[in-house]
């Protein structure tokens, strides 16, 4: 299945929503920092929200927080450390972060997956994309999604309103770090 | 030309004039104007008012399908009399034909129930809707779909029916009544639902009235499946996945959500879309302009997507589906959809075990492995567990294709300890029995789950023993709604079999 090209630049969509967003809505105060980065987006054509989480260093992981208007809370574990935002939606996403300052896992549960584009960041969100389109084997089964690829491990399982998955890169996982702990 | 009306309604929604009529105001209309719903032997007495008849011609009756009759026929009224013996709830349309201008026309829908079958529909399985396209274990009915107050209605086959999500949802392809969108500040407010396999389901947020057997869901708001024209699907409801918003794609027309919770924002109890709640808006709901796009909104609950059970005036409690025993494949089964637990003499609960539901799941022990996110949908085509024993996958990569049948047991664990039982069950070699068996459609032995995968620990990897249809072949299934109430048992949601 070609990979639509719409989805891959959904990051300006982003910015139209979040400007809609403050159309309807009043905002706080970090939904009006987000509006400031998004016009900013919009008069400098680029768009750092695409950008790496997974994979990407702690910056990234303040702009996701931006991005879903939640201050994290940090967890500080032996091997790593752990950004935890309860998204709008009720959707609880951790953010594992090594020493060496890479993302390089997430991990949610609740309602509704998070936004991928966003958590993958924009080389693992297409890597995923690419593969969960190409799974034909049954177009609507409820089969939980376990994709193996070379440098991105991908899992969703649930059911409608309560889901709960992880996304990890396996090379970058420190030493001595279980994959159990990406939770 | 009531077509012609729809297309312009739904592509320009202002030009109504241009649908070949002066007024606004059908010529004709009936009283009562709403669906009714009659007990065998029962009769109803219809009139009609022509609006622009100075010579008073009045209207001209017909019935269809001619099940029942028309008696004491006149100009303005009429007797629909229901058959004396009925073995099966039927539906008929009466229909009012100005005499002065036989286009202009007004259509009452009756159900007729039999006797004890006012909380019964039927659900088969069978190959569904799309020619030559045979999905397995699809459990299917029809719904009554009106347009708000109307008797303005369409019978809608090929609707799947699912205990595992919310709401009723429907592909506007299949359509061909006018259900308007709910609007917000000029915008149309709008759907997303998304599947675990991440297919995902957009579309406009409509109120309908939907009649089920002898049950109405009068003005919920139900998803109309399409693609937008004027905007793009925001990229938190795509989230990469693939858009079923075609029989190609998703092999029916619709969904009848009648699991957990009332609506599809509800979760355990808490409803985070709407206003009252204080959260931000997020999915599943958005408001979008045309050339513009779109922004997660708030919404009522009255006016979320909606379980019609739960917006019933009676037996809104929950529901019962079963099925006879399938054995290894058959072409057709056919089931009972039960509205209501514990309301009515046939819905009671009786020695079915409950099974409390807790954070959305009950665990399933398998093979001394407690699987704590696991759940009954019968809208998963399936059985769907964890290879924990080692049985050899289909070459598909996901059904277990074991060289011969296996037997297995695995017990289910309510939330708190409420529940406990163990269930034995028989897994085929899918490929052989799909092979074997190219015109059937219902199975009762196919599993899936083959692939290696990771062990369930801190609620994550391997964690779901999805208990799909196969699992209501030969059970009677009772799926109770959050926030309802059955009558001398635990609090819901629970399943119970």
């Amino acid at each position: 299945m070609d990979f639509p090209s719409a989805r891959l630049n959904a990051g300006l969509g982003m910015v139209a929503d979040t400007y809609m967003a403050t159309v309807v809505y009043t905002m706080g105060g970090w939904r009006r920092l987000q509006v400031v980065l998004a016009t900013l987006l919009v008069v400098f054509g680029t768009n750092i929200f695409a950008s790496a989480s997974l994979g990407g260093d702690l910056g990234s992981v303040h702009r996701d927080s931006i991005h879903v208007n939640v201050i994290p809370q940090t967890t500080n574990a032996e091997r790593y450390t752990i950004y935890e935002m309860r998204i709008s939606t009720g959707t609880h996403v951790r953010e594992f972060i090594s020493p060496s300052g890479v993302v390089f896992g997430v991990a949610w549960q609740g309602p509704f997956v998070p936004e991928l584009q966003q958590f993958l960041g924009a080389y693992y969100y297409r890597e995923y994309s690419v593969a969960i389109q190409s799974q034909k084997s049954n177009p609507f089964s409820r089969k939980p999604v376990h994709l193996r690829l070379a440098d991105l491990a991908f899992e969703n399982g649930g059911r409608v309103g309560a889901f709960y998955g992880r996304a990890y890169i396996p090379q970058a996982i420190p030493p001595a770090v279980a994959i159990a702990e990406i939770h | 030309m009531r077509a012609f009306c729809t297309f312009l309604i739904t592509a320009g929604s202002l030009f109504l004039a241009g649908c070949g009529s002066t007024s606004a105001t059908p010529p004709v209309s009936l009283t009562p104007p709403m669906p009714q719903i009659l007990n065998a032997g029962e009769t109803l007495n219809i009139t009609a008012a022509v609006t622009n008849d100075p010579s008073k011609k009045g209207v001209s009756w017909s019935l269809s399908p001619s099940t029942g009759t028309l008696a004491n026929e006149t100009s303005t009224s009429v007797i629909y009399q229901a058959p004396d013996t009925v073995t099966g709830n039927f539906t008929v349309t009466v229909t009012a034909a100005a005499a002065a201008d036989s286009s202009k026309t007004a259509p009452l829908v009756i159900t007729v129930l039999a006797p004890g079958q006012g909380n019964l529909h039927p659900v088969s399985v069978e190959n569904g809707p799309v020619a030559g396209e045979l999905y397995l274990n699809f459990p299917l009915t029809s719904v009554l779909v009106c347009e708000h107050g109307t008797s303005i209605c369409q019978v809608i086959g090929g609707i799947l029916v699912d205990t595992g999500s919310s709401g009723l949802r429907i592909l506007k392809s299949a359509l061909n009544i006018n259900l308007p969108p709910l609007t917000q500040s000029g915008g149309t407010v709008n759907n997303c639902i998304s599947f675990v396999g991440q297919q995902f389901q957009w579309g406009e947020v409509a109120p309908a009235d939907v009649y089920l057997a002898g049950e109405s869901a009068i003005g919920i708001s139900v998803q109309i499946i399409a693609d937008p024209v004027g905007f793009t699907i925001p990229a938190n409801c795509t989230n990469g996945g693939a858009d079923a918003d075609t029989q190609l794609v998703f092999p029916a027309n619709g969904i009848l959500g009648i699991g957990t919770e009332p609506t599809d924002c509800t979760f355990a109890g808490v409803n985070p879309c709407d206003p009252s709640s204080g959260s931000n808006p997020s999915l599943p709901y958005f408001v979008c302009f045309d050339g513009q796009g779109c922004a997660p909104t708030l919404l009522p609950q009255a006016q979320q997507v909606t379980n019609p059970i739960a917006a019933f005036a009676h037996d809104n409690n929950g529901s019962i589906l079963e099925f006879p025993a399938v054995g290894t494949a058959l072409p057709t089964v056919n089931g009972t959809l039960t509205f209501g637990i514990n309301t009515q003499l046939n819905n009671a609960l009786s020695n079915a075990t409950v099974f409390a539901i807790g954070d959305d799941f009950f665990t399933t022990i398998f093979e001394g492995q407690p699987l704590t996110k696991s759940f009954i949908d019968s809208g998963s085509n399936e059985l769907v567990f964890p290879n924990l024993t080692g049985i050899p996958g289909c070459s598909d990569g996901h059904s277990y294709c074991p060289a011969s049948p296996i037997v297995l047991t695995a017990g289910n664990q309510g939330a708190q300890g409420v529940g406990t039982g163990s269930v034995t069950f028989q897994v085929d070699n899918f490929e052989t029995e799909v092979a074997g068996n190219p015109e059937d459609a219902a199975f009762e032995y196919i599993a899936a789950g083959a692939e290696e995968r990771t062990p369930c620990q801190n609620g994550q990897g391997d964690c779901m023993f999805d208990w799909g249809l196969p699992f209501f072949f030969g059970r009677k299934v009772f799926t109770s709604i959050d926030t309802e109430i059955v009558a001398n048992q635990p609090k819901t949601p629970w399943w119970a079999y």
